[in-house]
């Protein structure tokens, strides 16, 4: 008796606790005392702000008649109390790209309203940065962090934004360009050639990538790894031929030329790409992969020669089950033991694409082998996981087989993963509604992630692409194609410089790029290589149906980034 | 429908050996879903998920032996058992609650998902450490 009383009382405490917690934590109405946030933004930085309770558009006027400001008015929509209980909790109290924090001590406010907080980079996927929303916040109100978090007291709110922009310097942007989000031919093509000549501006000399250089704060990042250059190669490599932009395609033979003469290594008898003694197959998957894209071009024949060795090498590491060694300790000459999904799947593409130039039937079977590994296992017990993104890789080998070897288990397990997959699709019932379509790496699903968007938006185009081909049913595919056509909406509108040029530095070099997430200002190169490929086989498979798509042509426009070196 | 030609000990054992099999596959359950399936990996969550099935699996064995200390080790496994489903559940709904708080009705993967969550872990967290709790005591002779 005494254990059912206990357990009696259990749940009705925690149904209580429950109710409590959500009406103490659900935003109310804003505090009227609190007013209007005016601040004036120059070249990404604040260069004003005032607090307003008199008509906000009177505010900073001599500030923002400077020409190359933006004046933006927060108006305080609703306001919320917040967990401080730890400093995870308190992060964990605002989402992310729609929370602003004010904090309040000894009768003085501070603020740091949405844009400050995408400015400084504060936004994480789930909510923001406390020690670095504490830091920003106490040095507004001069004093320590730590007597901030012990005496403030912190609030999150939501804002309606009106941004002015002024006359832009001459040569400069000027204020936000709001641009249709619909992936229709005309829209696509303008994007992936902006993502491409982002690219394209960011290589140097010597064939390779600068990474990217944070575009607040100028921070420098660490080395470029040959995963990301072979991306990278190869999706400009793709764009330039489909677009026969001759400037690009320079850039593009330049950088698969750096990673052949400076990537390329002896794993054993076979030829391998990567750097150190223990060498992952995942470079050489990827590096593959670029030069299939590039072998067919105009000066072909040299990375042509390439394909067969790097195949032979993939080969080499290839188990009896399918699944493949995921890397080559080059110190004792042999594959390690270790598996991954990610790099199976990698595999697995790079071998059914090289099969289209080399015509070997060894990389052929080994691709479907590899295929039907991958897509036989049960969930969770290896290498086959419908809840993850390396389902995109998958499919696309799926549908890069399906044409030589169909495997409809292989086209099952995909749609399973489409399906799978939706539960991590923002919608627009969420609390960011600029976000949805986006999909988010892990629960709960608030702040899309753009390199995961892209590669399930890639891989959901290739799930349809063979559908179609397997004869399924056009009317079926229908929720799969809406959500393909909510992702690219998603990253359409997520290209930079997007919605808020005012918090970059400089928007013409970031122009074009794609970010960690929605809220980051920090143009990626293996984001805006995701983005741009998925983009690029979307617009193909428009074509293919012989949906509206303008008419490729040779650009050589002079303002182009490449001949602009 | 009991057969009335065997006697209430040979149920009894019958019973035991029902109970040690499920401890293993509830054992099972709980390493799939914290080693395999729950993708973050905490070091407390991952202690306490260990020392339960130790237990559970110590007790199954206990059990199907008729060993004298397997009854004990049973009820201290339904004890912790339980005690991790009052918390797993306590920690969902709350969580729940809170990222619905914070992030408005339509925040998060949806009522639905984390409904089926607390479904998928109450027959194994507490539905089941209560069975087995409640066998225990029935079987615990009169004083």
């Amino acid at each position: 008796m005494t254990t059912w009383r206990g357990l009696a009382a259990w749940a009705v405490g925690l149904v209580l606790a429950n109710v409590g917690l959500f009406v103490w934590l659900s935003a109310g109405r804003p505090d009227p005392a609190a007013g209007d946030i005016v601040t004036v933004w120059r070249q990404g930085a604040r260069v004003g702000r005032e607090v307003t309770r008199r008509n906000p558009l009177e505010a900073l006027a001599s500030e923002a008649a400077v020409p190359g400001t933006t004046r933006v008015l927060e108006h305080v929509s609703s306001q919320g109390r917040v967990l401080s209980l730890g400093r995870r909790l308190f992060g964990w109290s605002f989402v992310a790209g729609r929370d602003g924090v004010r904090a309040t001590l000894d009768g003085r406010d501070a603020f740091l309203t949405p844009d400050d907080l995408r400015q400084a980079g504060l936004y994480r996927t789930l909510g923001v940065d406390a020690d670095g929303v504490l830091d920003h916040l106490a040095r507004a109100l001069g004093v320590s962090a730590d007597q901030l978090w012990r005496d403030g007291r912190f609030r999150r709110f939501t804002v309606t934004r009106t941004v002015f922009a002024s006359a832009a310097p001459q040569g400069a942007a000027g204020g936000p360009v709001v641009r249709d989000a619909t992936p229709t031919g005309a829209r696509l093509t303008e994007a992936i050639k902006e993502a491409a000549g982002h690219l394209a501006r960011r290589s140097l000399p010597d064939g390779r990538f600068a990474e990217s250089a944070d575009a607040a704060s100028g921070t420098p990042r660490p080395e470029l790894s040959w995963s990301v250059h072979a991306e990278v190669v190869r999706f400009i490599t793709a764009a330039s031929e489909h677009f026969d932009d001759v400037q690009i395609q320079i850039v593009a033979q330049r950088a698969g030329s750096v990673m052949r003469t400076d990537g390329t290594r002896a794993c054993g008898a076979q030829t391998c790409i990567g750097d150190g003694e223990r060498v992952e197959i995942q470079p050489s998957a990827l590096a593959l992969l670029a030069y299939c894209e590039l072998a067919p071009g105009r000066v072909g024949r040299t990375f042509r020669e390439l394909i067969a060795p790097l195949a032979a090498f993939l080969r080499t590491q290839q188990r009896r089950d399918g699944g493949f060694a995921a890397g080559y300790d080059r110190a004792r000459g042999q594959p390690t033991n270790d598996e991954r999904g990610d790099f199976d799947a990698d595999a697995v593409l790079a071998l059914a694409r090289a099969h289209r130039i080399t015509h070997d039937p060894a990389d052929l079977d080994a691709a479907v082998r590899g295929l039907a590994h991958l897509v036989s296992r049960p969930a969770f017990f290896g290498a086959r996981d419908t809840l993850t993104e390396t389902g995109a890789r998958i499919c696309e080998a799926a549908d890069e087989l399906s044409t030589k070897a169909p495997l409809p288990r292989a086209l099952a397990f995909c749609l399973d993963w489409t399906e799978t997959g939706a539960y991590l699709q923002v919608d627009g019932r969420g609390p960011v509604p600029e976000l949805a379509g986006g999909f988010a790496r892990t629960f709960p699903a608030w702040m899309p992630d753009l390199r995961v968007t892209a590669d399930r938006a890639e891989g959901g185009t290739a799930v349809l692409a063979a559908a179609l081909r397997a004869g399924q049913g056009y009317h079926s595919l229908v929720p799969l194609g809406q959500r393909v056509t909510r992702a690219f909406e998603l990253l359409l509108r997520a290209q930079l410089p997007g919605a808020s040029p005012h918090l970059l530095r400089d928007p013409a070099a970031v122009a074009g790029g794609f970010a960690t997430t929605a809220t980051d200002l920090d143009a990626r190169l293996d984001a805006t290589a995701a983005a741009g490929s998925a983009m690029l086989r979307y617009l193909r498979l428009l074509e293919a149906r012989g949906l509206p798509a303008p008419p490729s042509h040779r650009a050589r426009s002079k303002d182009s980034p490449a001949a602009a070196r | 429908m009991t057969d009335q030609t065997q006697g209430p000990g040979i149920e009894r054992a019958a019973i035991a050996r029902v109970f040690a099999t499920a401890n293993l596959i509830v054992a099972a359950v709980i390493g799939l879903a914290v080693f395999r399936a729950w993708r973050p990996r905490a070091l407390p969550i991952e202690i306490a998920a260990a020392i339960v099935m130790a237990l559970l699996v110590a007790s199954a064995v206990g059990l199907a032996a008729r060993a004298a200390w397997g009854r004990m080790v049973a009820r201290v496994a339904g004890i912790a058992l339980l005690a991790a489903g009052l918390l797993v559940t306590s920690a969902l709904t709350l969580g729940m609650t809170f990222f619905r708080a914070v992030g408005g009705s339509g925040a998060g993967p949806g009522s639905t998902v984390y409904l089926l969550a607390v479904l998928l872990a109450l027959p194994y967290t507490l539905a089941y450490p209560i069975g087995l709790l409640l066998w225990l005591r029935a079987r615990r002779p009169a004083r």
